[in-house]
C-alpha cells in the first residue's frame, strides 16, 4: 500500500522552479492542459513518477485497462486480483468449456473478491466523510465501470447469477455458442444499480427469462439506464415495457433480430411469445423520453409487417444522428429516405445474422434487394457518415476495385481474362466513397469468387483504398466472412486479408490518426508465410536500420512478380479498362474527387506497396503511426501492439 | 483602427485592433468600453513577452476562429504544430513558460495550445529523472514510494 501522505496535497512540496516556471508548473489548469496532449503510456510510465504534485494531478487522467486472457488462467487469485484494482475498464475474452467450468469459476472468484475490495473502499470513503480515520489508500482506486466480456461455450444461465461488480456503468456481454440460452436480467439490474449502458448479444438467439425489474425493487426508484441493446433476443414485450417506464434517461434502444419462440429454441416451456411492433412504438411515444437511436427489427421476414414503424422513428428520435438498420430492412427507398432526413446521419450500422440463411442473401448479388450494392451506393453518395459498422452484412470488394485489377494475382500474362464486366444492372460499379471524413469503419469485405479475395491483390485494394479515401480514419476493423451464401459448401472460398508485406497493410501508415487496427481472418495459417518482418513496421522498434534492411531484402524477392505485373498492366490497358466507369453521386453537392481518384491510380499494384515501403523507410521520413495504440489479429479485443506481436512471433527480435 | 497596449514595464505597443482581438480578454475589454483611445494596461505581461505575443497574433491575424474538434478520444495530439509556430516556439524555457502564462492570461487559446504542446513534446520520450532535470523539479518521493508506484502501475506493461 502506498503511504497515505503520498496523496495528501498538504505534503506536496513545490520547490526550485525558476520564477515564471514555478507559476506555470503550479497552475493546475495549465498542467492539465499540457497533460492532455500526452498519451496514457507517457503519463503512466514517466509523468506520475516525476514528483508528488504531478502524480496528484495525473492520477485523475489515468484510464487504466486490464485485459483478461489465457495468461491469467491458472494464476493464484492473489496474483491476479491486484491487476484489477483501480482499473476502470476490463476486457474479458476466453473460451470456456461446458464440462469444465474452471475458467468461469476463476473469473467469478475474481469478481467476488473485487466486489469486496470495492465495497471496502466505498465504506472507507463514507467513513472518511464522517471524520473517521481511514486505512491506507491505494495509488489507483478508480472503480471498474466498464466490462466488455466475450464468452464462448459458457452456458448463459451461468451468467445470470454472475457477480457483476456493483460499480459497473457499462456492460457488454457477447455470448458464443452454448447449450443453455436463457438469461435473467433482473439479477443483473439488482447487482448493478449504476448501470447506464447494457448490450447483450448471443448470435444463436437467447431468451429473456423472467421480468426485468427485480421483484423486491422499490418502484419509486428509477434505473440509470441510458442505452439498451439486445441482439437476437426473444422476450415478453410487456416485461420490457414495464422496465422502460422506469428508465427516464434512456436515449438508445436497439432490439435487433428479435426472435419468437419458433425461431429460438427455448430450453423451458413458456407461453407463446408475440410482438406488436406498432403497439410498442406507440407505447414509447407515450413515455417522456426522447431517443437518439432506435431499432426494432425481427429476425424472420415472416414476422415483418409494414406497420409504418420507420415513420414513427423520426418522431421518437428528434435528435436522431444514428441509424441502425436491420439488413433485410435495407431497401433503396429506405436509404433514399435516410438522405432526406432533417438530421445529418453520422453513424450507420447494418445488422445481419451470419448463421441464418433465410430471407435476402447478405452477400448475394442476385437477390432483389442487393444489400452490398445498396451499402456501396450509399457510401458513394452520402458525405456525412463518420462511423460505419457492417460486420454482418458484407461490403463488396468490387466496389473498391476502381481499375479492375482484382484478378491480377491468379493471372499470368496472356491469360484470357474478362477485363470487361457484364452489363447486368445488378453488377456493382466501383466508386469512391463520399464519406471522406469517416473516423471509424468496421467492415466485412466479400467477393463471391473465393479465389479473388484470397490474394494479396485484394488486400492491397482494401488497404490502399481506405488509406486514400478516408484519411481521417482512427479505428479500422476489417474482416472476411466465413462462408459465401451463394455457395456455402465451396472449398475454394477461403477468404484472407493478407498481413504479409505484399498485402499492402503498410498503407495504414498513411492514416495519421490511426489508433486501432483489427484485421481478422479466420485462419492465420491461410496467410501464407507471414513472419515478423512483414509486420514489424507496426512497432517503433521495427523501424530501425536492421529491420529496414530486412524489408529491403524481402522486397528483392518480388522482382519476378513486379515484372509480371507490368505486363498484365499493359494487357489491362489494351482492353480499355483503364477508363472503367466509376459510380458517381447524382447529388451536385458531392463533386467527384479527381484528386483522390488520381492518388488511387496504382490501386492494387505491388509496385505501389514497394514505393510505400521505400517511402516509410527513408531516413528522413516523418514519424508514422504516432497515435497507434491497439492491435488485434482475431475476434479478440485490441491490445497493445507489442503484446500482440510478442504473442504471435515469440521468437522475434526485440 | 489601432489600440495601445501597455506592458508591465510601461512600454506602449500600438497594434491593429483585429490583431489585439486575437486575445479574448482584450476583445471583451474593448467591447465593454466601446470606442475609446485609452491605452489598455496589461500588468501581468512584460514588454519582452508582449513583443512575442504580438508577433504571434500578427502572423495569425487572419486565422479562422478555432472550433472544438469532434473526437471520440479526449486525448489530443501534440505532433501537429505548424512549421512557423514551431520556429516561433524555439525560445529559452523561461520565455516558453512566460508565453504560456501570457496566453492563459490574455485568453489566446491557439497560442496556449501551441505552448502546451511544446512542453508536452519536451516531456515525451524522457525518463522521470530527465524531466526533473529539464524543469528543475525536486524528486520528493521516498525510494519506497517510488517502488510502490512502479509496482501498482505495472499494468502499463500488461495491457
Amino acid at each position: 500500500m502506498v503511504s497515505s501522505n503520498l496523496t495528501d496535497p498538504a505534503t506536496i512540496t513545490r520547490t526550485s522552479y525558476p520564477n515564471k516556471m514555478v507559476r506555470c508548473l503550479e497552475l493546475p489548469e495549465i498542467m492539465h492542459h499540457i497533460f492532455s496532449f500526452l498519451d496514457s503510456r507517457t503519463l503512466g510510465e514517466t509523468v506520475l513518477l516525476v514528483c508528488r504534485y504531478w502524480l496528484e494531478l495525473c492520477r485523475s487522467r489515468m484510464e487504466r485497462r486490464v485485459h483478461w486472457d489465457y495468461r491469467w488462467t491458472g494464476l493464484e487469485l492473489e496474483t491476479v486480483l491486484p491487476r484489477l484494482y483501480g482499473a476502470s475498464i476490463a476486457q474479458v475474452c476466453f473460451e470456456g468449456n461446458e464440462n469444465n467450468l474452471t475458467n468461469n469459476n476463476a473469473f467469478k472468484d475474481l469478481l467476488l473478491a473485487y466486489e469486496d475490495w470495492y465495497q471496502e473502499g466505498q465504506h472507507q470513503q463514507n467513513s472518511h466523510q464522517s471524520g473517521i480515520l481511514t486505512k491506507k489508500e491505494r495509488l489507483f482506486n478508480a472503480p471498474l465501470t466498464k466490462l466488455e466480456a466475450t464468452f464462448c461455450n459458457v452456458p448463459m444461465s451461468v451468467l445470470s447469477d454472475f457477480p457483476f461488480p456493483s460499480s459497473l456503468t457499462n456492460l457488454i456481454l457477447e455470448i458464443g455458442s452454448s447449450q443453455a440460452n436463457t438469461f435473467d436480467p433482473s439479477l443483473l439490474l439488482r447487482q448493478c444499480p449504476l448501470l447506464e449502458d447494457l448490450l447483450i448479444a448471443r448470435w444463436e438467439g437467447w431468451y429473456v427469462d423472467g421480468p426485468w425489474i427485480p421483484r423486491d425493487h422499490d418502484r419509486r426508484q428509477t434505473f440509470s439506464l441510458k442505452g439498451i441493446a439486445l441482439i437476437y433476443p426473444a422476450f415478453r414485450q410487456s416485461d420490457l415495457e414495464d422496465l422502460l417506464q422506469f428508465t427516464p434517461n434512456l436515449v438508445e434502444l436497439k432490439l435487433a433480430g428479435v426472435m419468437d419462440d419458433q425461431s429460438v429454441e427455448i430450453s423451458k416451456p413458456t407461453g407463446r411469445i408475440q410482438y406488436n411492433r406498432k403497439g410498442f412504438c406507440e407505447f414509447l411515444r407515450s413515455l417522456p423520453i426522447k431517443l437518439d437511436s432506435f431499432l426494432f427489427s425481427f429476425l424472420s421476414p415472416t414476422m415483418q409487417s409494414d406497420d409504418g414503424t420507420q415513420s414513427i422513428v423520426t418522431e421518437l428520435c428528434p435528435n436522431l444522428h444514428e441509424w441502425c438498420l436491420w439488413t433485410p430492412d435495407t431497401t433503396p427507398a429506405l436509404l433514399r429516405s435516410l438522405e432526406s432526413l432533417p438530421n445529418v446521419i453520422t453513424n450507420l450500422e447494418l445488422c445481419w445474422n451470419y448463421l441464418e440463411d433465410s430471407g435476402t442473401q447478405p452477400c448475394g448479388q442476385d437477390s432483389e434487394v442487393n444489400v452490398p450494392r445498396l451499402l456501396h451506393q450509399y457510401l458513394c453518395t452520402s458525405p456525412h457518415l463518420l462511423r460505419l459498422k457492417s460486420l454482418q452484412a458484407a461490403y463488396p470488394l468490387r466496389g473498391m476495385d476502381l481499375h479492375r485489377r482484382v484478378g491480377f494475382s491468379w493471372l499470368t500474362p496472356n491469360t484470357e481474362f474478362p477485363w470487361t464486366e457484364s452489363e447486368d444492372k445488378k453488377h456493382i460499379q466501383p466508386g469512391i466513397w463520399a464519406c471522406r471524413k469517416l473516423k471509424k469503419v468496421e467492415l466485412v469485405v466479400h467477393d463471391h469468387e473465393g479465389s479473388q479475395i484470397s490474394t494479396p491483390v485484394s488486400s492491397r485494394i482494401i488497404f490502399g483504398y481506405l488509406s486514400r479515401v478516408c484519411p481521417e480514419l482512427e479505428f479500422v476493423d476489417l474482416r472476411v466472412p466465413r462462408v459465401c451464401r451463394k455457395d456455402p459448401e465451396s472449398p475454394l472460398y477461403q477468404p484472407v486479408i493478407f498481413k504479409r508485406l505484399d498485402g499492402g497493410m503498410c498503407f495504414m501508415t498513411r492514416l495519421k490518426k490511426l489508433k486501432l487496427l483489427k484485421v481478422c481472418t479466420e485462419a492465420w495459417t491461410a496467410d501464407y508465410e507471414c513472419g515478423d518482418v512483414d509486420l514489424n513496421w507496426l512497432l517503433p522498434g521495427g523501424r530501425d536500420a536492421e529491420e529496414k534492411q530486412r524489408r529491403r531484402e524481402k522486397m528483392q524477392e518480388w522482382y519476378d512478380w513486379l515484372d509480371e505485373e507490368r505486363q498484365l498492366e499493359v494487357e489491362r490497358l489494351a482492353f480499355g479498362t483503364g477508363n472503367a466507369p466509376i459510380l458517381k453521386s447524382a447529388d451536385p453537392s458531392v463533386p467527384f474527387d479527381t484528386k483522390v481518384y488520381d492518388q488511387l491510380k496504382d490501386l492494387g499494384l505491388l509496385s505501389e506497396v514497394k514505393l510505400a515501403i521505400e517511402e516509410m523507410d527513408r531516413d528522413d521520413a516523418p514519424e508514422y503511426l504516432t497515435q497507434f495504440a491497439e492491435l488485434s489479429f482475431g475476434l479478440h479485443l485490441g491490445q497493445r501492439p507489442e503484446t500482440i506481436m510478442n504473442r504471435v512471433f515469440p521468437d522475434r527480435r526485440r | 483602427m489601432t489600440v495601445i497596449l501597455v506592458s508591465s514595464d510601461n512600454q506602449d505597443f500600438k497594434v491593429d485592433k483585429e490583431v489585439a482581438e486575437r486575445s479574448i480578454l482584450i476583445k471583451n475589454m474593448l467591447e465593454d468600453v466601446g470606442e475609446s483611445d485609452s491605452p489598455i494596461p496589461l500588468p501581468n505581461v512584460t514588454s519582452a513577452v508582449l513583443t512575442k505575443v504580438i508577433e504571434y497574433c500578427e502572423h495569425h491575424r487572419n486565422d479562422p476562429v478555432q472550433v472544438p474538434e469532434e473526437t471520440d478520444d479526449p486525448r489530443k495530439r501534440s505532433n501537429d504544430i505548424e512549421e512557423w509556430d514551431m520556429k516561433f516556439m524555439q525560445v529559452d524555457q523561461e520565455m516558453l513558460f512566460e508565453i504560456i502564462l501570457a496566453a492563459n492570461y490574455l485568453d489566446i487559446k491557439p497560442l496556449l495550445d501551441v505552448g502546451c504542446k511544446t512542453v508536452a513534446n519536451i516531456i515525451k520520450g524522457k525518463t522521470p529523472e530527465e524531466i526533473r532535470k529539464a524543469f528543475n523539479i525536486v524528486n520528493d518521493f521516498t525510494p519506497e514510494e517510488e517502488a510502490q508506484i512502479k509496482k501498482e502501475n505495472e499494468w502499463a506493461e500488461d495491457r
